[in-house]
């Protein structure tokens, strides 16, 4: 059993179903109504997408059970991998593959907790009205300020919001801008970019627990990634 | 500026058509210019990236048009350092083949599904993140691009000595490309979608089309590591996993949005 999960086959063959998995999801449009698949595909071939679990092809057992062997096989591997890499006494010990494989099975684990643990609250805000956040904090928004180009196109959108805690300003007067988020603990407070009437501005609340975890994984999986491919002297030649 | 891309297309050609007269040349001397001509196109290049974003105030990154003259730039530099460096096997045929991908790139570039217009960016484009992950992604791309080459002459060599220079050049290739295609592709790109959407990741068409292509390098690597030398395989997922690189760019654009739409 332990052979087979640090196969470095079976790694190659979950890559390979994971890839086309991904690629055959794309071409389905995801997330609709069955009725609509059956609309756009007839009956036979919308009631099987629809099934087989191709509709929602990430939410489903099609994915879902690749990408948990994938798992398995990269826990196995790397542990596998980092013991021998220990135990080498001839020659130099790389460990940028197992920082890489690390950072993978990080991100898998963020991902999940991302997954299950995010949620998203979207408003649309006059300058002086106000939402609750789901902290129980409110935010009230200042002014709403919509930057524009000499040609009429968009340059920027800026609100300025205060954040009351029990009533209390705890923030004043701080700015939101599409890619410059507000960041309050656990939620972030976005410039929505696609909200914007007239004055009012788009504001979206997203909490998500897993982020920290993602963001760490994935300087690890590039870091990890570099260090696969740095050679030192006395490496062999690939 | 308008003339430096058409410039740097001449420069390119003409470069291709020096290398096809030595390839088809008896004895193994290299022609002394290509190699400068191609140079001289990736400084063409950069000079039209960085008078474009001198004029939109902003790194000239943010569409089509730009995007490719970039990938052809990162391309016509490679091909000069592959051909002055001294490590690897040089192979003509491989030169020669990136040199005309460069030239596509541009071609592509020139065409009506590359707006020309020197725009400056909408707000969400307008972040740091995007700059360095659509250079960094285009830079791994560039080696993608080279392995892909190296990995159809591996596949049309002849000889066993031949496809095993090819071989390293398209393992080379690939070894470089990967960790920079993994920083800007994917950890740059979740970077700059958590800070402009509040969503580092979404399985849109272009994100997953990405990973995709992240996943067929792996699988090229992991194969490498695990089969034969003299086995093929690895060179035909290097030239798969280009393919996704392409469709990625161009066919989740222009092919993808009218079938369907995501909730």
């Amino acid at each position: 059993m332990l052979r087979f999960f640090t196969s470095i086959k079976l790694a190659a063959a979950l890559i390979a179903i994971l890839a086309l998995g991904g690629a055959v999801a794309t071409l389905v449009p995801q997330g609709l109504d069955a009725a609509d698949y059956r609309a756009v595909y007839g009956a036979s071939l919308g009631g099987f997408l629809v099934l087989s679990g191709m509709t929602r092809y990430f939410r489903s057992l099609l994915f879902i059970a690749p990408a948990f062997f994938f798992f398995a096989n990269l826990s196995a591997c790397t542990v596998n991998r980092f013991i021998r890499e220990l135990r080498k006494e001839k020659g130099a010990k790389r460990h940028g593959p197992d920082i890489l494989h690390i950072g993978l099975m990080l991100l898998v684990v963020g991902s999940l907790v991302s997954a299950s643990g995010r949620r998203e609250y979207a408003v649309v805000l006059a300058p002086g009205q106000r939402a609750l956040l789901p902290d129980g904090r409110v935010l009230v928004l200042e002014s709403f300020d919509s930057e524009t180009y000499a040609d009429g196109r968009p340059r920027d959108w800026t609100s300025a919001v205060t954040i009351l805690r029990e009533g209390r300003p705890e923030i004043e007067g701080r700015g939101i801008r599409v890619n410059r988020p507000l960041r309050l603990g656990a939620i972030s407070l976005y410039q929505d970019s696609h909200a914007i009437e007239a004055e009012l501005s788009g504001i979206r609340a997203v909490v998500d627990p897993g982020y920290p975890l993602v963001l760490a994984a994935l300087v690890v999986v590039a870091g990890g990634a570099v260090l696969s491919f740095a050679r030192g002297k006395g490496d062999r030649k690939p | 500026m308008n003339a430096l891309p058409t410039i740097a297309f001449v420069l390119i050609l003409a470069s291709a058509a020096i290398q096809a007269a030595f390839l088809f040349r008896r004895g193994a001397r290299l022609d002394p210019l290509s190699h400068w001509l191609v140079l001289a196109a990736a400084a063409a290049l950069l000079g039209t990236t960085v008078m474009r974003s001198i004029e939109i105030g902003f790194p000239a990154l943010t569409g089509t048009f730009e995007s490719l003259v970039f990938y052809s730039m990162a391309l016509c530099a490679l091909c000069f350092a592959y051909r002055v460096q001294r490590r690897l096997p040089f192979i003509p045929a491989a030169q020669f083949g990136a040199a005309l991908l460069a030239a596509v790139l541009l071609a592509v570039a020139s065409s009506p599904i590359a707006p020309k217009q020197a725009l400056p960016p909408v707000p969400a484009l307008r972040s740091g993140w995007l700059a360095l992950h659509v250079a960094f992604a285009f830079v791994g791309e560039a080696f993608f691009a080279a392995s892909f080459v190296a990995a159809i002459c591996a596949l049309a060599a002849k000889d066993e000595g031949r496809r095993r220079d090819c071989d390293r050049v398209t393992y080379t290739a690939i070894g470089v490309g990967y960790p920079v295609f993994t920083a800007g592709a994917l950890v740059f790109g979740a970077i700059w979608a958590e800070r402009a959407w509040g969503s580092w990741w979404s399985w849109d068409p272009k994100e997953t089309w990405a990973l995709v292509t992240w996943l067929m390098y792996t699988l090229y690597l992991h194969l490498r590591l695990s089969r034969k030398r003299e086995d093929r395989l690895p060179s035909w997922v290097a030239v798969l996993g280009f393919a996704c690189s392409v469709f990625t760019f161009f066919g989740v654009n222009y092919l993808l949005p009218g079938l369907h739409s995501y909730r």
